[in-house]
């Protein structure tokens, strides 16, 4: 016979949803920002057009990020504290976070004021200062997570890349819709390339992120009954299955392949789309699938 | 000579435990712990088939872990572990990210609804800098818990855990609990539930021989 | 922004409702489901030791337990309970009475879950505030607000209170000279038409109580609810010792073998803390809590590592006694006497009796073999009338009515002979004659093991195992039972079958038998240099017969000698000492024997807590012609009191004056004072003004009203000349200073009056050391007195209702009515039983968030099996039926825990009154908190007796009320 329970206090989630959603701004800005600097960094030229506005974005959505963080702090008003250098916790993810995220946007607006002035050498110095803030204060985020051993569903070596690769595939979604939305509005239209290679960028990167997750399932099932008991709580969670897994990597990786759809930039954007709820719904159950398992 | 430091800790003795919960109301009025939120709990199941079936009871609290993940993981520092072995909140300093609470494998923590700020067991520091007990250990009803300094070997709590095999909860996990268990049961110290949302799962899931569990395996 | 702790909130909702009150708007500061103190806070208490921290000794009473604590108070307001490291019920070993306050500071005893949640009782926002009138009819829900002076005025004058005609007044009623029939006098005069019903007492307010009642002239006073439950436990120990001791305890920690027939020790125990610790100590060992601290002193006994007491709980249900228990033997409600005789047939075969014990005849005899007791067993029963065989009727050479034995084939004076022959059945004098064992014997032998089991649903086996093993420890065991072995309509009878086992094996006083415990102190005034409290000097005697018909047989009376059998109603006269709860408002509703013109309800609440009353209570109390005039002094408006006409707000336990024994668990000599912990008490005057000031101890309000009756024995010469009982205090002070004279060979010996009244008051009660607990083996206290298998008396009483003799011998019985006949309810299933968690506080629970939060809500206990066959699993909602009740709405639980065929629900939940429902003060409808009421309320679903129609079920010896007795259907909704 199973045990049954008498009593026990499961205690509340402390988060809201202003976590994942801070999550996922942040690997938005820096997939942006990566994608921006493959021009003024990378030096390739026909991503020239969507070095400014991935810039921006990477920008704007950098100032959201931080507001949805202290808005979810019981204490929003001593978010300061966080800075106070003799309060810093060397082993914790969260204290390097907080720095990353005073220095990069102050980076990143530098390196936009530079693109802005056309200071090709100045942005390619900024570019490469900041693309290493971009792709940490996501990873950070990674591993804040990846640090967390008492929860099987986040303590995998995984945790980072994992991160990372959806945050790129978020930001290529993104300019995939910003692009298709220049092209309706400016009268210069786009390079039909850099489409074309932002598709493939986004076949490879769902690829590269069901690899992730196929590591991922095969790790927890075979590990200990915490892996198992994350693993049967995922399948039974509509937004991790029917929203991250299928509506927001394999239908849009189908329509990117299938040559009809393919060739329809309305298709290919509402793929985009997809992928890019997709990744906030990542986002959000590797939070609460996480907090979903009992401890005790 | 020089007074060694002390090292806090406690044992729960599961024999002499009679789920009444006392401790956890002791708590909640010796700290001022709102409604709705616990320090201190006690976990019951009841396992077997009738008339064979038995309750099973484990009191539940902050372990105070030597190397504990949530002042690994606070960024501020709010959460300390004192050189006493006590792990406890400096609240004013606290932001309340919830990354601490996240973080216990325990579910110890809680954000304090009023205070605005994480909160947990704390070993009752303003009792025992006093030279009190706490309030759990004065007043469970059955004795079941030991308190004291763990670098005394002539203490009660030392010789309490030489006498008896002990256990804590989720050693693996490297944290080094300072709560210990005589007579804890297996199946209690473990999830008998694999989530609050799907009891279909809940109710074949068993700690070490997940039944259900492999079935999704097996077949 | 300043920080409000949680103290500073109860401060302030406190003084907000009081201020609130004298504002004439509000009573309760309670706006929404959440009051606002109970919201936490953001720093922890200052301690024991802070300064300005007061530390106050008292008594707790969130259950009859009497355990002693201290109240952490900072500026008046309470911010922690814990125990009384003095008072053993808290602590063990508790620190000697000499211990300096300042060093006891360092120990803090405990107190059970209730008790710690003690403080939300005294915060509660739902109290009663000020004095209520009615406004419309009974029942309406709608109050006004009035004075102190009016209520009082109007309760004692009368007049047309409520514009519905002239009521009587209290000072009316009062005619202690006319006779309410003059056609049948032994009903007493008029006063007795004044009936005072009161739920838990403590002995000082029951002295207290008693004493208004002597001075009133009323014999219809200290009917005690306690008597619903427990009665049958106490009139079983009354009829098999004497009328003073009606109560035995195991001898916990020396006891090696103890089985509980339907209680739970580890939950529900009086008190429950201090058996839990016990028995923990006894089968684990030694250690932990406070006690860690104080080695010394009590070197050895710390050290003791004890891990022998093993134990068996006969339970329908796992209760978490049975779940940590040796063996849980789930037995078939109600049959729990079948089980003892089962056992006793298994002793009487293998003679596993303790047959030395059994053989002697007297005190001496028994002085010889270094016991305490001795026992009928030998003793003749002539079998003509089954009388005891007196001298003067067998012939011997001694006149007079000594008892006889047999011995060496000669019959003996008992008294002249240390031992008599057990099995005898002889013919003397011509009348044939059987001893009291052999009758126990074939009594015993009515059936075989397997008969016995097949009533009680245990397995024969089972019962011969358990047999052996409570043999097998010598004196060292005992068979303990409560509740759920007697709220029966035979409880009784079980009760003295289950006290026979423990005569068989001769554990009566006997070191880990069943002892008498520690006693107390004389403070009543029985001794002649005492002050008198309970009786009034030169005040009438007072006569008649009781509403409820306790103590009092019906063949005294005139309407035996017109109508004989059956009475109307039963009568109960054995149930003399705690009256008959739940016989009160039916009669009052029959008229029977009397009318009454007025009930006082002190804390007592048959609506909810008598089984099956919701109606009766109702019907009755409605109408004003059935009672005229109705007063409660509670705390709360609960689902009896609503139907008052005036409600006079009470303290809590943490605001009063009590003297307080404690249960025979304890085997030191203890009695502890409660006192106010909080409040304005004015040492001069001796005046107390509660933590709400528009309240009022129950005692000054009766001094109040006797004051303006003019009543004997209270006022400014209330104890002779110039000595007053004015206030509380004044009786208290006099029941204290009794208390610490009686007997003063402690360290109070040094000490002169008022020093020994403060030394007391200050350690919260007066405690013997503990080192004194055994004397020569035996508990300080002890029975030593005649143990009766057979009760002679008993055996010559008649039913009221059948005509027909009660058996003065242990008996199994099935459930009966009124008129002794089988119910069968066969087209329910299920039979429903009740039972309590430990942090359940019956009444309380719902009005305590802290107890309300562990367990916010009832469900139906039942097995897989039965709820399979219903189609149910746990957490479903279905529907309860009963014969009473057309079903009651509840979540099911479905657990392996319980007997299949039985289904339980803990008491306490799915209240209508105390705040569940909106009520209407001054015209403005109250807030109401809808967390109070929810749950299932259980005794509006059992049984009504079929014969009387508005009383429960019931045990005609006892008087308990039946709780499980009642069968029930579950259906899906
Ligand atoms: N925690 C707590 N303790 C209390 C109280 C309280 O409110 N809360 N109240 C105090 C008071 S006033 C009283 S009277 C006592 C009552 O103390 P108990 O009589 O011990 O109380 P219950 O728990 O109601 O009943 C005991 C057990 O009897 C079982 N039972 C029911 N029917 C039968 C039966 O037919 N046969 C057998 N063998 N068992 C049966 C029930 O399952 C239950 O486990 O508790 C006191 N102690
Ligand atoms: N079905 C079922 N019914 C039962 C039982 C059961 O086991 N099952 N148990 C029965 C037993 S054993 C008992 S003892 C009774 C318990 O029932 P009660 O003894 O009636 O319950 P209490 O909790 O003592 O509350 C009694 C009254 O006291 C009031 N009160 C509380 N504190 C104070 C105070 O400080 N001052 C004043 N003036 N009033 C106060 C409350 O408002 C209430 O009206 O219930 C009985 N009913
Ligand atoms: S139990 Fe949790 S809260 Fe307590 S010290 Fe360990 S990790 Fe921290
Ligand atoms: S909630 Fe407070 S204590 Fe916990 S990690 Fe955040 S800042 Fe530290
Ligand atoms: S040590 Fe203090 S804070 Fe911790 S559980 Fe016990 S009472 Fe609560
Ligand atoms: S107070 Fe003691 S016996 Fe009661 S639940 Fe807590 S640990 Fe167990
Ligand atoms: S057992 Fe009863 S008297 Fe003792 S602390 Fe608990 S509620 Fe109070
Ligand atoms: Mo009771």
């Amino acid at each position: 016979m199973e045990p049954s329970v008498l009593y026990n206090v499961p205690h509340e989630i402390p988060w809201k949803v202003y976590i994942p959603l801070y999550f996922y701004f942040t690997g938005l800005s820096a997939g942006s920002f990566i994608l921006s600097s493959l021009y003024t960094v990378f030096g390739i030229k026909k991503y020239k057009p969507l070095a400014f506005p991935a810039a921006i974005i990477s920008f704007v959505l950098l100032l959201i990020a931080p507001v949805c963080l202290i808005v979810d702090l019981q204490q929003p008003f001593r978010f300061w504290h966080t800075l106070v250098p003799s309060f810093f916790n060397p082993k914790a993810a969260l204290s390097y976070g907080t720095w990353l995220l005073t220095a990069y946007p102050v980076a990143n607006i530098i390196y936009i004021w530079f693109i802005f002035v056309k200071d090709e050498r100045m942005m390619r110095i900024m570019g490469t200062i900041t693309v290493p803030l971009a792709v940490s204060v996501h990873a950070y985020t990674g591993f804040a997570f990846s640090l967390v051993r008492g929860r099987a569903w986040w303590h995998t070596a995984l945790m980072p890349g994992y991160f990372l690769t959806s945050a790129i595939l978020s930001g290529v979604a993104l300019l995939v819709v910003v692009a298709f939305i220049i092209n309706i509005f400016s009268k210069k239209k786009l390079d039909e390339d850099i489409f074309s290679d932002l598709y493939n960028m986004m076949i490879a990167i769902i690829i590269l992120d069901l690899f992730w997750v196929l590591s991922f399932w095969f790790t927890l099932l075979l590990s200990n009954t915490d892996g198992l008991a994350s693993i049967i709580t995922a399948i039974h969670d509509p937004l991790y299955m029917w929203g991250e897994l299928i509506f927001g990597m394999l239908v849009p990786l189908f329509l990117l392949i299938l040559p009809v759809t393919r060739r329809s930039k309305v298709w290919v954007t509402l793929s985009a789309i997809l992928v890019i709820v997709g990744v906030f719904l990542m986002r959000y159950s590797l939070v609460f699938i996480g907090f979903e398992i009992p401890l005790s | 000579m020089e007074k060694k430091v002390k090292k806090w800790g406690m044992v729960i003795d599961q024999r002499k435990c009679v789920g009444c919960h006392t401790c956890t109301v002791a708590c909640k009025s010796e700290n001022n712990v709102p409604l709705g939120y616990w320090r201190s709990w006690v976990k019951g199941i009841q396992k077997g088939k009738y008339p064979d079936v038995k309750n099973f009871f484990l009191r539940r609290l902050c372990n105070h872990c030597d190397t504990p993940p949530c002042v690994e993981v606070c960024p501020v520092e709010a959460t300390v572990r004192r050189v006493d072995g006590v792990v406890t909140i400096y609240y004013g300093k606290c932001i309340g990210c919830g990354m601490c609470i996240a973080a216990c494998p325990y579910d110890a923590r809680f954000f304090n609804p009023v205070r605005h700020t994480a909160d947990k067991c704390t070993f009752c520091t303003h009792r025992i800098d006093a030279g009190l007990l706490p309030a759990c250990v004065t007043s469970c009803i059955g004795r079941a818990i030991t308190f004291g300094d763990l670098n005394d070997p002539k203490s009660e709590v030392s010789r309490v855990i030489a006498a008896n095999s002990t256990v804590v909860l989720k050693p693996a996990l490297r944290t080094h609990p300072k709560v210990y268990y005589i007579a804890a049961d297996r199946d209690i110290m473990g999830r008998i539930k694999i989530s609050e949302k799907y009891p279909e799962a809940i109710e074949e899931y068993h700690d070490t021989i997940p039944s259900k569990l492999s079935d999704y395996w097996d077949k | 922004m300043k920080k409000l702790t949680r103290r500073d909130f109860i401060k302030t909702s406190v003084i907000l409702g009081g201020s609130a009150y004298l504002g004439g708007c509000h009573l309760f500061e309670a706006k929404g489901d959440v009051p606002l103190y109970i919201m936490g806070a953001a720093a922890s208490d200052p301690v024991e030791t802070t300064v300005g921290i007061e530390s106050i000794y008292s008594v707790c009473q969130m259950c009859e337990g009497n355990c002693g604590l201290r109240a952490r108070v900072r500026e008046g307001t309470v911010i922690k309970l814990d125990g009384n490291p003095y008072h053993p019920n808290s602590m063990e070993p508790h620190i000697p009475y000499s211990t300096d306050l300042k060093e006891a500071i360092q120990y803090s005893g405990s107190l059970c879950v209730k008790g710690q949640a003690g403080i939300q009782t005294l915060y509660d926002p739902y109290r009663i505030k000020a004095p209520l009138k009615r406004v419309g009819p009974r029942g309406s829900g709608k109050w006004q607000t009035i004075t102190w002076e009016e209520a009082i005025e109007e309760i004692v004058q009368g007049g047309d209170l409520f514009n519905e005609g002239k009521v009587e007044g209290l000072r009316g009623i009062r005619d202690i000279k006319t006779l309410i029939d003059k056609k049948r006098p032994e009903l007493g005069v008029k006063a007795n038409q004044f009936v005072f019903l009161s739920g838990k007492l403590d002995l000082g307010s029951r002295s207290f109580i008693s004493r208004f009642m002597n001075s009133y002239g009323s014999i219809n006073g200290e009917t005690d609810d306690t008597s619903i439950r427990q009665s049958s436990y106490r009139t079983g120990f009354q009829l098999s010792l004497n009328d003073d001791y009606d109560s035995l305890k195991p001898d916990f920690l020396n006891s090696r073998f103890l089985i509980f027939f339907g209680s739970s020790p580890l939950e529900s125990s009086v008190p429950v803390q201090t058996v839990v610790r016990k028995m923990m100590k006894a089968k684990v060992g030694a250690g932990g809590g406070s006690e860690s601290l104080q080695q010394k002193g009590y070197g050895k006994e710390f050290k003791d590592r004890y891990g022998v007491l093993k134990w068996v709980v006969v339970d329908p249900r796992l209760s978490n006694s049975a779940s940590m228990a040796d063996q849980w033997v789930p037995i078939k409600p109600c049959t729990d006497a079948a089980l003892a005789l089962g056992m006793m047939r298994w002793m009487m075969d293998n003679n596993a009796y303790d047959s030395g014990f059994l053989q002697n005849t007297t005190k001496r005899a028994a002085t010889i073999d270094e016991e305490k007791n001795w026992t009928n067993a030998t003793y003749l029963v002539r079998l003509d009338n089954m009388e005891l065989l007196r001298t003067r009727d067998a012939g011997l050479n001694e006149q007079g009515d000594k008892y006889v034995v047999w011995n060496d084939g000669e019959p003996r004076v008992f008294d002249s002979i240390d031992h008599g022959q057990l099995e005898v059945k002889v013919r003397i004098n011509n009348i044939p004659c059987k001893s009291v064992f052999l009758l126990l014997k074939e009594r015993v032998c009515e059936k075989d093991i397997k008969g016995y089991a097949k009533i009680c649903g245990v397995e024969p086996s089972v019962i011969e195992k358990l047999a052996e093993e409570f043999t097998s420890y010598g004196k060292r065991a005992v068979a303990d039972f409560y509740g759920g072995a007697v709220q029966h309509s035979n409880g009784t009878y079980t009760a003295r079958t289950i006290i026979a086992l423990n005569f068989l094996i001769g554990n009566i006083d006997a070191k880990g038998g069943l002892i008498a415990g520690g006693g107390s102190w004389d403070f009543n005034g029985a001794e002649k240099t005492l002050a008198d409290l309970k009786n009034i000097p030169d005040s009438m005697k007072l006569s008649g017969i009781r509403i409820d018909r306790a103590g009092h047989r019906y063949e005294d009376t005139t309407e035996f000698k017109n109508r004989g059998y059956p009475s109307k109603r039963p009568w109960f006269p054995f149930a003399s000492c705690w009256g008959n709860f739940q016989e009160v408002i039916p009669s009052i509703a029959d008229g029977y024997p009397y009318p009454v013109k007025a009930l006082f309800l002190y804390r007592a609440n048959p609506s909810y807590s008598a089984p099956a009353m919701r109606d009766t209570v109702k019907d009755t109390l409605k109408d004003t012609k059935n009672v005229p005039l109705i007063v409660a002094i509670d705390s709360e408006i609960t689902e009896t009191n609503t139907f008052a006409d005036y409600i006079l707000p009470d303290t809590t336990y943490l605001e009063r004056w009590d003297i307080c024994k404690v249960s025979p668990v304890i085997t030191n000599q203890t009695i502890g004072i409660r006192r106010p912990v909080i409040g304005n008490f004015d040492p001069k005057t001796g005046a107390y003004k509660p933590v709400i000031p528009t309240t009022m101890l129950m005692e000054d309000i009766l001094i109040r009203l006797t004051k303006k009756m003019g009543l004997p024995g209270f006022g400014d010469h209330g104890f002779g000349f110039g000595l007053p009982l004015n206030t509380a205090w004044d009786f208290y002070k006099r029941a204290i200073s009794n208390l610490v004279r009686s007997n003063a060979d402690t360290v109070l010996s040094r000490l002169g009056e008022n020093q020994r009244i403060e030394y007391a008051l200050l350690r919260g009660g007066r405690f013997e050391s503990y080192d004194k607990a055994y004397k020569e083996g035996h508990t300080g206290r002890v029975y030593g007195g005649l143990c009766q298998i057979y009760n002679e008396k008993l055996q010559k009483t008649n039913d009221s209702m059948t005509g027909k003799p009660f058996d003065g011998l242990p008996r199994y019985e099935p459930i009966l009515d009124a008129a002794g006949k089988d119910i069968k309810d066969s087209s329910y299933p299920l039979q429903l039983i009740s039972y309590r968690f430990t942090f359940d506080s019956r009444m309380r629970t719902a009005a305590n968030r802290w107890l309300l939060e562990v367990m916010p809500e009832n469900s139906i206990l039942i097995n897989p099996i039965d709820a399979s066959a219903i189609g149910v699993k746990t957490g479903d909602r279905v529907k309860i039926e009963s014969p009473n009740s057309k079903g009651i709405i509840g979540n099911i639980a479905v657990r392996e825990g319980i007997r299949p065929g039985v289904v339980g629900i803990p008491y306490g939940f799915g209240r209508w009154g105390i705040g569940a429902n909106p009520v209407n003060i001054d015209g403005k409808s109250i807030g109401s908190d809808s967390t109070r009421g929810a749950g299932i309320p259980l005794t509006p679903l059992l049984r009504v007796d079929p014969i009387l129609k508005n009383v429960c079920l019931q045990d005609k010896i006892g008087a308990n009320a039946s709780f499980n007795d009642t069968r029930v259907r579950v259906v899906k909704v």
